[in-house]
């Protein structure tokens, strides 16, 4: 479980990464960037960061029950 | 599911506030101040995160004066869940304030008196958590840390409201006479047709959360003190 959770992580990183780089060659400043754009893509990406703040709060609330479980079985035995 | 019902309409109005904010119209005359354009939509995202933020203290703050007053342990939990969820939506409303930041004012971090005043406020309270871990005794830590957030609950409102209020230069729309709170109340009926549902939907959302994580402390609780 741990590895494939690492294998994730990297693997965004590197996504992550390259698209930073093609980003980059394009444009100087975020505002060059926007010539041209109407900017919903910041929209987006503020839709995005809430999903995965939620998606992170619920991961961590998973693995405290999870515990727990663990915790009141072990002390029934 | 007949007391689940307003978990539903958090649901249908988040949901709402989605679809409606992406594809209703929004005014054009705010492309000529600061650069914004569509990027307005963001109103209905980043601004109830703040408004969830504030009902979130202000639940847990009711909730730490029942349990100064009657010392039931279940209010402590109560509180405890509201004042995390509180720094939780807190944490993603900085989020998506600074991705707003970089590409309106051009910088992820413009110490903003707004910017400042939300990153204390929410220190405050995260020293709640610090010192309620700092004390093993379950009574003594309820009511050291209740009192102790009184005190953060107090200061959030000069943090969000005052002192930004009194710095004229501010950034954000509403200070001294930068730009436009009149736009922001002239703000048009369609906005506030998605605004106020979308904050509705997300401070039910945050309470629905805040009363999962007290479920979770009071059955860990029961569990150890068995």
């Amino acid at each position: 479980m741990k590895n494939i959770l690492k294998f994730i992580s990297v693997l965004f990183a590197f996504i992550f990464s390259i698209s930073l780089n093609l980003y980059s060659q394009n444009a100087n400043s975020p505002i060059e960037i926007e010539k041209g754009s109407n900017k919903l893509f910041v929209v987006i990406g503020v839709l995005l960061i809430i999903f995965i703040g939620i998606v992170i709060y619920l991961f961590a609330l998973d693995k405290k029950i999870n515990n727990l479980k663990k915790a009141i079985n072990s002390n029934k035995q | 599911m007949k007391e689940n019902w307003w978990k539903l309409l958090a649901i249908l109005l988040i949901i709402y506030s989605v679809i409606f904010g992406l594809t209703t119209d929004v005014p054009e005359n705010l492309e000529a101040s600061y650069m914004i354009y569509q990027s307005i939509r963001n109103l209905y995202y980043h601004v109830p995160m703040w408004f969830t933020m504030m009902a979130s203290f202000t639940i847990g703050f009711v909730y730490t004066i029942m349990y100064l007053n009657k010392s039931k342990i279940e209010y402590d939990f109560k509180a405890r869940a509201f004042n995390e969820i509180g720094i939780f939506f807190g944490m993603l409303g900085m989020a998506t304030g600074m991705l707003w930041a970089k590409y309106t004012w051009g910088d992820f971090w413009s110490n903003d008196p707004k910017q400042i005043g939300a990153a204390l406020c929410l220190a405050s309270y995260a020293a709640y958590f610090v010192l309620r871990a700092s004390i093993k005794d379950e009574q003594s830590k309820a009511k050291i840390s209740g009192v102790y957030s009184i005190f953060a609950f107090a200061l959030m409102i000069p943090f969000i409201y005052i002192i930004p209020d009194l710095k004229q230069n501010s950034l954000h729309p509403g200070a001294g006479n930068m730009v436009s709170l009149s736009d922001f109340k002239g703000l048009d009926m369609n906005m506030r047709r998605v605004l106020y549902p979308a904050a509705l939907g997300w401070i039910l959302m945050g309470v629905w959360m805040a009363n999962i994580k007290s479920s979770f402390t009071y059955i860990k609780y029961q569990a150890n003190n068995q």
